[in-house]
């Protein structure tokens, strides 16, 4: 103990605070959404300023370990639980970026719910908190919590609509599934443990430092246990065979809360897992990089042929989620070359598919259930921006280039290929070009096809920021991918 | 740490598991026994009932059970901390302190929102009240 | 003051963006007001920044900005050199006094904000086209500046002609970008680079006349005469007069069309070492400009008048820069832009104060019902037509006399360039006649008027410039070609011819331009009204037929291989490669939806299965086994 260092879960902490502050607001003097928003967004704001703090104080003095506990002399402090890198750092600017574009998104949302809409949004920003305690955490029971305390949130968060009867049903889904792979992973934690006597990723007594002193002539435990925590974190980023919970959920939660489901734990599931492999299990690579590879491939299969097939645009967002997964795992090989490659991905993509859901939000309501492609017909007439907001989000999806999309997959890919996965890119290039066809469907409906109605959905303020921002980020990254590129250079994990 | 350390932990669940067990035997054997079949009937008149009755339990009932689970859970990581707060020092009194406050706000929350109102009817007050003040707004 | 340059374009920029979001909020007239002050600094900007440059040699410096495409070695860095800084004091300073004009001509308009929005939008790119120190940038700027074209000539929307008119506007220039793109990439695989200070420092590597130079620049020259409206592309630009008064004098007379002759001068290193390609570019715009001219003179409609005419002055400058003669290219550019900016906006006043009406046969007698409008316009028609001394008098004799000095075939062109100078005199005297002379021809109840002060300032100011900007190059004292020196420092650039013949060249242009005024005022004042009507006038007065013809040879089959596209080969070609790609394909997403059962227990053993699949995997990796 000792050792108290605020600055390393500072962004939690500010968090936490922030939902307590949103619940407590709630029942005492602001019975008003306007005064949750207030403490959120300070909450958020608090959040992305400690990160910055972290990146600043990591650039001037280094990365650092914190909340260890001290040898046998006393004095080493060693089995850290939290890292203070500009890994985290981003991870958290990225993190309050996308909950915060999700929060405003969602906003009709949390009026629709009335009283209990507090309790969404304070739900919401303990999810972000475990999310970004998955990136910085220094030791895999820590990282266990994190998922954990993200996932638990999120479980709730989907079953938010109780009065829908889809929304109870994918809770429930979502609860099972996920119950099952945190039982994989926190197995797979034990049989590391049993292994290497450690679940830490850094420090004298790391698994790393383990591995890097005794010869395992027989690694079969660790490796089964490797491949637990690669199914857990795959889970969560819904890589395919672990990707089924995802359709089901989208559709059946709010689409207010499907933007930051979808996108927040994406971020963090990647994040560690590169922290994780990289850090915890360098000696292995040739191992489990295959095994990697192989769920990548399977992703983007199945994730766009699926999509292909769907009439529901949340349906086809979660398929095309599960491709996306695809082109993620592709980024974590690629972080062996380059880290700023998986960063620009995650940050582009998170923004690209908060967009789209806000502007799904705005057409379909933001508490609906499943939501018919068909309910974009004829938008390009009804409300030009929004269609041509939904333009540059699937060109980006897509990988058009002039969207951030499209350097997303090009240093994605370039980095893939220099690390040896020159099939992988392959696919990965095919199966782009198969799924222009789903995003430029959507384009194709909103654009070309008349609605039987003339109504035209509401934009208000909220939203239309959300958009705006986000179409800004997609285009601005798009034409200057460096402003992002060079500063995801930098943001590497303690080693 | 070798297995012999481990002995008080064993020796404590034997006497618990002893305790237990010798207090329903001496129950068992001290009490007077005399059967007879009206003692041994469900009910010494009436019909023997074909099946036990389905029972109306409020809901709420498992919410104050839930409440209450969460809350007495409270107590198992004080105890942790109870036995050995002077190695843990003023951080641990500053640590438990805040796992404290997270409860007691959970509590205030919990009795705010109305949770802990047997009347339903009451409880719906804070819901009427948002109500309004949201129209209010809009 | 130079390394703020980027705050030129940085601030319609934001006028646009911040107008995009706020324009509702802020309102009529706060918005139109805002867009025009951040205009106005920006000339001020630039004109601080500029000073230096006026006082002698002035070389030209790249402000570094950030990184870009570093893979395709481009940086967004800018050039401000004295060819940009030229374009960008015409572009803000044209651009603030057409703003200010636009404050009291869209007065009272439904999407008043919106047009600040779009007009703040244009000036940014034109910048960016202006002062990019690339071809990527100066591409970025080209294709923003189509698009906010785009928007502005289908501004008023609901009306079917101006929407028709956008559309129309940008496919014609998608076809000319077209050019310009694969020029682009053939630079690029050429230079290795698509910086001007590499691709222009290199290009005397190229051989002379060589295949690659000319490919080069026969490509570039595709784009700027979809930009430049020449023939052939040039039938976007009499429609785009659809547009509100203001966009047709800022984006279709003085800026935006002049960007095709703007990336010819800039592209002149290349153009020098292409004599075939020069040879085409000045052919093209002498035909243009005679052709134009022909036209203008069947129109009706007081705008269609000036579209065609900016068509054939732009076709002046393209034989300029055809015959090597950046510079006077670059100043007829600079004089038309004043007193074309000047005509249209003289037009909008008449169009505002006749309450819409464009046709000229029915206005007449305007001279004392609109004095300022009148006076102005005078003055944008006698330097039109190349009176000494007005500007476009030095400028267009300056063009005559070096085309003439070339000789051989080129005396052909100043011939054609000479009947055009006669034509414009005369086409221009019969818009001034019937517009401002004789009886009033109005239609009932129609009570003309002069405008607000907001729009008559700047046909004064403008009025100033159109009078005397010619005086910046005479030849007793080129000072602009000694401005732009430096700019086109290694090149070979045609210059007029020396001694006497000149002066002739320059008395005989004035001669047949008096003449078609004299015939114009023959024909219009002196005795009564022609009739111009019949089978001859109707056939000038619709441009030759050559929409039609396109619209017969090109849009009608185009249509119809796109309708077979859509209905043969969609339907049964695409749809059959989708239905036979697509059919595994759908059969293996049946196979995954069946799957996809929605329940619990199947997702589990998927998952399970996969778990078990990823660890055999490993451990059989691993050697486990």
């Amino acid at each position: 103990m000792g050792n108290i260092a605020f600055l390393p879960i500072g962004l939690e902490v500010a968090l936490l605070v922030g939902a307590i502050g949103v619940l407590m607001v709630a029942v005492t003097m602001g019975r008003s959404s306007r005064d949750w928003a207030v403490v959120a967004g300070a909450a958020i704001g608090v959040g992305f300023v400690i990160s910055v703090r972290q990146w600043v104080v990591v650039g001037e003095s280094g990365t650092q370990l914190a909340f260890g506990t001290k040898g046998a002399d006393g004095l080493a402090v060693a089995n850290q639980m939290v890292a203070m890198d500009k890994f985290g750092a981003l991870g958290g600017m990225i993190l309050m970026v996308v909950v915060g574009l999700a929060l405003i998104g969602s906003w009709q949302m949390v009026k629709d719910l009335g009283s209990r809409g507090a309790e969404f949004v304070a739900l919401i920003l303990l999810s972000a908190a475990g999310m970004h305690m998955m990136i910085v955490s220094a030791n895999l029971i820590m990282l266990f919590i994190g998922l954990e305390t993200a996932s638990i949130a999120l479980y709730v968060i989907a079953g938010f609509l109780r009065n829908r009867r889809g929304s109870d049903e994918s809770a429930m889904k979502y609860f099972l599934m996920g119950s099952f792979a945190s039982a994989l992973f926190i197995y797979g934690v034990a049989l590391v443990f049993a292994a290497t006597g450690s679940t830490s990723l850094y420090g004298s007594t790391s698994i790393g430092q383990f591995l890097a002193g005794n010869a395992m002539p027989n690694p079969g435990i660790l490796l089964i246990g490797i491949g637990l925590i690669l199914v857990g974190l795959a889970f969560k980023m819904s890589a395919a065979p672990f990707h089924q919970w995802a359709p089901d959920v989208y559709q059946g939660a709010g689409t207010g809360a499907v933007a930051f489901m979808s996108t927040g734990v994406k971020v963090a599931a990647v994040a560690a897992m590169v922290r994780v492999l990289y850090i915890g299990f360098f000696q292995f690579y040739d191992d489990w990089s295959m095994a990697v590879a192989l769920i990548a491939a399977l992703s983007i299969l199945v994730g766009t042929a699926t999509a292909i097939a769907q009439s529901d645009l949340k349906r086809m967002l979660a398929y095309s989620g599960v491709a996306h997964a695809g082109f993620l795992l592709i980024a974590v090989l690629a972080a062996r070359v380059s880290l700023d490659a998986m960063w620009f991905y995650l940050a582009t993509y998170a923004v690209s598919l908060v967009g789209m859901l806000t502007v799904v939000t705005v057409v379909a309501g933001a508490s609906a259930g499943p939501v018919s492609i068909e309910s974009f017909r004829g938008l390009g007439k009804r409300s030009p921006m929004l269609a041509a907001a939904i333009a540059v989000f699937m060109f980006s999806m897509a990988g058009i280039p002039g969207t951030s999309g499209f350097v997303a997959k090009l240093v994605v890919f370039t980095a893939a290929d220099l690390s040896g996965f020159r099939w992988l890119v392959v696919l990965a290039l095919v199966a782009s070009v198969a799924g222009l066809f789903f995003y430029l469907r959507i384009i194709v409906v909103a654009f070309f096809e008349d609605s039987d109605t003339e109504e035209t959905p509401l934009t208000l303020t909220g939203p239309r920021i959300a958009i705006g921002f986000a179409v800004a980020v997609t285009v601005g990254l798009g034409l200057w991918p460096t402003l992002l590129l060079d500063f995801a250079r930098e943001a590497l994990p303690h080693l | 740490m070798t297995l012999a350390d481990y002995l008080p932990i064993g020796l404590m669940m034997l006497i618990g598991i002893g305790f237990a067990t010798g207090a329903m035997w001496v129950s068992w054997k001290i009490a007077p026994n005399v059967p007879s079949p009206e003692k041994l009937a469900p009910y010494e008149c009436g019909i023997v009932p074909l099946q036990e009755p389905a029972l109306r339990f409020p809901v709420k009932f498992y919410l104050v059970a839930m409440l209450f689970v969460i809350f007495d859970v409270e107590l198992i990581f004080l105890f942790a901390w109870a036995v050995r707060f002077e190695a843990f020092g003023w951080t641990g009194i500053a640590a438990i302190g805040i796992f404290v406050a997270l409860l007691v706000e959970t509590l205030f929350y919990v009795w705010k929102r109305g949770a802990l109102d047997w009347n339903v009817a009451h409880r719906d007050r804070y819901r009427r009240v948002v109500a309004e003040y949201e129209d209010e707004a809009a | 003051m130079v390394d703020l340059i980027w705050l030129v374009i940085a601030l319609p920029l934001l006028g646009a963006v911040g107008l995009l979001f706020l324009g509702k909020r802020i309102g009529e007239p706060n918005s139109g007001r805002i867009a025009t002050l951040l205009v106005i600094a920006s000339f001020f900007i630039a004109l601080i920044a500029a000073l230096p440059a006026f006082g002698g040699d002035f070389e030209g410096e790249n402000i570094f900005l950030f990184e870009w495409l570093p893979s395709l070695g481009v940086n967004f860095s800018l050039l401000w050199d004295p060819l940009s800084a030229m374009m960008t004091l015409v572009v803000t300073g044209v651009g603030a006094l057409i703003h200010i004009y636009g404050t009291g001509y869209m007065d009272g308009d439904s999407r008043y904000p919106r047009f600040f929005t779009y007009l703040n939008l244009f000036i940014a790119s034109m910048l960016i086209l202006v002062l990019g120190d690339s071809f990527a940038t100066m591409f970025v700027g080209w294709e923003l500046v189509g698009l906010s074209s785009y928007l502005l000539i289908s501004f008023w929307f609901e009306k079917p002609s101006a929407a028709a008119a956008g559309k129309k506007a940008f496919v014609v220039n998608r076809i000319g970008d077209f050019g310009f793109l694969i020029a682009l990439m053939i630079i690029f695989a050429t230079f290795g680079s698509l910086s001007y200070d590499t691709v222009f420092g290199n290009a005397d590597k190229l051989q002379v006349g060589g295949a690659t130079v000319t490919a080069i620049t026969l490509l570039l020259l595709v784009g700027a005469v979809g930009k430049s409206a020449q023939l052939p592309l040039y039938v976007w630009l009499p429609d785009a007069m659809e547009g509100p008064t203001p966009v047709s004098a800022l984006i279709h007379a003085a800026t935006m069309v002049t960007a095709g002759v703007y990336m010819i001068a800039r592209s002149a290193s290349l153009f020098s070492i292409a004599p075939v390609s020069s040879g085409v570019v000045a052919t093209v715009g002498a035909l243009t400009a005679l052709f134009a001219a022909i036209i203008a003179i069947g129109q009706r409609d007081i705008k269609r008048v000036l579209a065609y005419s900016t068509i054939s002055q732009l076709g002046y400058m393209f034989m300029a820069v055809g015959a090597t003669a950046y510079v006077a290219g670059v100043f007829h550019l600079l004089t038309h832009a004043f007193f074309k900016a000047l005509l249209f906006l003289g037009a909008g006043a008449v169009i505002h104060g006749m309450h819409g009406e464009q046709d000229m046969w029915k206005m007449g007698g305007l001279r004392k019902k609109m004095p300022i409008a009148f006076g102005t316009m005078v003055v944008a028609w006698l330097a039109i037509s190349g009176i000494p001394p007005f500007a476009g008098f030095w400028s267009k004799d300056e063009i005559l006399a070096i085309t003439y000095g070339k000789g051989g075939a080129w005396v052909a062109l100043w011939a054609v360039g000479l009947v055009t100078a006669a034509l414009t005199a005369f086409y221009m005297s019969r818009l001034m006649f019937l517009t401002f002379w004789g009886e009033p021809r109005w239609d009932d109840g129609i009570e003309p008027h002069e405008s607000p002060r907001s729009m008559t300032l700047p046909l004064v100011v403008l009025a100033v410039f159109a009078a005397g900007a010619g005086l910046i190059n005479t030849p007793f004292r080129p000072s602009l070609e000694h401005f732009l020196e430096p700019a086109f420092a290694f090149i070979k650039v045609a210059h007029a011819p020396e001694g006497i013949t000149p002066w002739v060249l320059a008395g005989v242009s004035v001669l047949v331009a008096l003449g078609g005024i004299a015939v114009a005022y023959r024909r219009y004042v002196t005795r009564t009204l022609p009739v111009e009507e019949g089978e001859r006038w109707d056939l000038v007065e619709n441009g030759f037929g050559v929409d039609d013809l396109y619209g017969r040879t090109i849009v009608l089959p185009g249509k119809a291989v796109a309708e077979s596209a859509a209905f043969t080969v969609d339907a049964k070609g695409v749809d059959g490669l989708v239905n036979g790609v697509g059919g595994a394909v759908k059969r293996l997403a049946d196979a995954a939806t069946v799957l996809q059962t929605g329940q619990v227990r199947s997702y589990g053993t998927t998952m399970f299965l996969g778990a078990v699949a990823v660890i055999a995997w490993l451990l059989i990796r691993g050697g486990a086994f």
